[in-house]
């Protein structure tokens, strides 16, 4: 795979610099180094992420809302435990169905219920690889739209100043003080729970982090040299701002960009947890953990799984945000 | 100074106009507002009953007027009555407020305790053991679902090991600050506290190493001064800055929070309230909860720049 191949590259460029790893190229301390160095960990984690989002149909092993109500709440198979109640299943499903009828015996006993199965008899891990589509279509149009949103306003705000600047400050100001959760738990009273809903409320959540860095930014830029004999040359505004001022930019929106996704992904499994997001029986993470609450003591693997799986997420990309900043933009560190 | 606090004050009074206009006019913003509270064919609503709803939202009159006089009720406190009790809304808020409060607050102090002292052992231990575990620490929690840690937690200190309650927050009857009280606290509140004590310690350790870098902590170690008093003495006092000016942000993550906590927890405080009034589509009681807690926030905030600019006196609006 590709995160393979660059793991491979990193370290055969490393070992040139590195006299320890001559001898034995993958030394623990040599591998520690690798770890410490590039946030390997977290690109593992964002890649499995991305690969079961895109071919969620083919890796998961059922449907995610097919369901069968025998299993309900059945235990997880990992590791072979719980081998005691999946032998009485296998009992239980001979004896309720007469041989030979191959549909009402446990399909493919392999590899059912890996992960448990949830009130309903639903295969916890299908729901869980198909949330993980959800998370990243949600998830990447909101940043993306947030991101174009708020660098607009950034720019626009700092290039034109004046009573502009002032307006576009004060908005900012002004939805700061909005308390979020419960603007968005108002939307959902009015226009009812939806995936286009939740994705216009986190666009709305995205976009405000940029304005104050970006327009910041774009007011040391275009007292520039650069900046003014372009427009002494005759360049538009638009040519300016998107040849001139942009580029410069880039490093801040990245790593303001990269620093954002993890907020977002827990506003929205928050949301959803709370039955203000996406509604259900769409397996989005946080409607698998409100689904499984009920159940967590007596039936622990539907919320520690799903929850298990934002965690590390938004841990892989909050550790990559923190990366992204000390290599790209130093004098960001305060931005947190 | 004080043209700063004034124009800060005014700021404040207008992100609350702000938020009464955006929760009006997502109220009107979908079709018929008369459906908000009472949807077609619902139980009990005669003829007569809808008429009143007519005259009380104003809806023959012109948007503008219709928005002003709204304002004008919530002014004079009349927020009208819940759909489903039929009580006044400031009365449901009012019982349910403290609950919020409590929690809040016992977040925040725990936050605090966990977050500052943690920064500067991280900033003044530099690369060391305590340092890793610091920032793991703050990573962790920046990164963890505040409900799922709740139900975890649930989950091991209820469940299994049996150590704390959760599901109410006390009788009440006994002593505010004796265990049989603060058992309750405890779950929630740190569940709350992880991921804003996690900013603390980044905000804290991030000052505290520049401070530690200035020219005036060198100039005092040349001078000879102990390594304890340029901590605390010099360092200390300066870090403290940043942190407090996030306060004010950090209390809107707090209340964030605790809506969800209270969900998890079942805690009777305002979060579980609005959550409650998304299911039974109480549209009353949810707007006095926006409004609530954006004046909250808003008086936070305007706390933080009074204090802000008692504190660091080299800051001239």
């Amino acid at each position: 795979m590709a995160i393979e191949s660059t793991t491979r590259e990193t370290a055969s460029v490393q070992t040139d610099s590195e006299p320890v790893a001559r001898q034995w190229r993958f030394t623990p301390a040599y591998l520690w180094y690798v770890v410490r160095r590039w946030p390997i960990i977290p690109a593992v984690i964002l890649a499995v992420l991305v690969i079961t989002g895109v071919f969620a149909d083919q890796l998961a092993p059922y449907d995610e809302n097919e369901n069968d109500l025998r299993f309900r709440n059945a235990p997880p198979r990992i590791f072979n435990t719980n081998s005691e109640y999946w032998d009485n299943a296998a009992d239980l499903s001979q004896a309720l169905f007469t041989p030979g009828d191959t549909a009402g015996a446990i399909k493919d006993p392999s590899n059912r219920y890996i992960l448990g199965a949830d009130h309903a008899g639903r295969d916890v891990l299908s729901r869980i690889i198909h949330g993980a589509r959800i998370s990243l279509v949600v998830t990447s149009v909101a940043l993306f739209s947030g991101l174009i949103l708020g660098v607009t306003i950034g720019v626009v705000s700092g290039y034109y100043g004046g009573i502009v600047d002032e307006i576009l400050m004060r908005m900012v100001d002004i939805w700061y003080a909005v308390p979020f959760l419960l603007l968005a738990m108002v939307a959902v009273i009015i226009f009812e729970a939806s995936l286009n809903l939740i994705i216009v409320l986190l666009i709305l959540l995205a976009w405000s982090g940029y304005v104050r860095n970006l327009r910041g930014e774009v007011l040391s830029l275009k007292e520039r040299d650069y900046v003014a004999s372009a427009r002494v040359n005759g360049a538009s505004t638009f040519r300016i701002i998107a040849k001139h001022l942009l580029p410069g930019l880039v490093n801040t929106i990245f790593v303001i960009a990269s620093l954002r996704v993890g907020q977002l992904i827990l506003a929205e499994a928050s949301l959803s947890f709370l039955g203000a997001g996406i509604p259900g029986p769409t397996p989005a993470w946080g409607v698998l953990i409100a689904d499984g609450r009920e159940y967590v003591g007596s039936a622990w693997w539907q919320t520690v799984f799903p929850g298990t799986a934002i965690f590390l997420v938004v841990l892989a990309f909050n550790f990559l945000g923190d990366w992204v900043r000390d290599r790209l933009d130093p004098r960001l560190r305060q931005l947190d | 100074m004080r043209k700063f606090l004034i124009r800060r004050f005014f700021a404040g009074i207008l992100s609350i106009l702000a938020a009464t206009a955006i929760v009006f006019g997502l109220s009107r913003a979908a079709g018929d507002p008369l459906l908000l509270y009472a949807k077609p064919g619902g139980y009990g609503v005669t003829p007569e009953q809808e008429q009143a709803l007519k005259e009380k939202l104003r809806l023959d009159k012109p948007l503008i007027v219709q928005y002003l006089l709204w304002l004008t009720d919530l002014l004079q406190g009349d927020f009208g009555k819940t759909l489903l009790a039929e009580q006044e809304v400031t009365k449901v808020i009012g019982d349910k407020m403290g609950a919020t409060v409590q929690l809040a607050v016992a977040s925040w102090v725990l936050a605090t305790i966990m977050g500052v002292p943690l920064g500067i052992l991280s900033a003044v231990l530099r690369g060391s053991v305590w340092d890793y575990l610091g920032r793991g620490f703050a990573l962790i929690g920046q990164s963890l679902p505040t409900f799922w840690l709740g139900l975890m937690m649930i989950l091991l200190f209820n469940t299994r090991l049996d150590w704390l309650p959760f599901g109410t927050r006390g009788s009440g009857e006994s002593f505010f600050l004796s265990w049989d009280n603060l058992r309750y606290f405890i779950l929630p509140s740190f569940a709350v506290a992880w991921g804003a004590a996690a900013v603390y310690l980044r905000l804290t350790r991030s000052a505290m190493l520049e401070v530690l870098d200035s020219e005036f902590v060198k100039l005092a170690r040349s001078k000879g001064v102990g390594g304890t008093t340029i901590i605390w003495k010099h360092a200390f006092r300066n870090a403290l800055i940043p942190p407090l000016t996030v306060s004010s942000l950090m209390m809107a993550g707090l209340i964030t929070g605790s809506v969800v906590i209270e969900v998890v927890f079942s805690w009777p405080g305002l979060g579980r309230l609005a959550v409650q009034a998304v299911q039974d589509n109480d549209f009353p009681i949810l707007t006095a909860t926006v409004l609530f807690f954006a004046s909250v926030f808003v008086f936070v905030n305007f706390i933080t720049d009074v204090l802000y600019a008692l504190i660091d006196p080299r800051i001239r609006y």
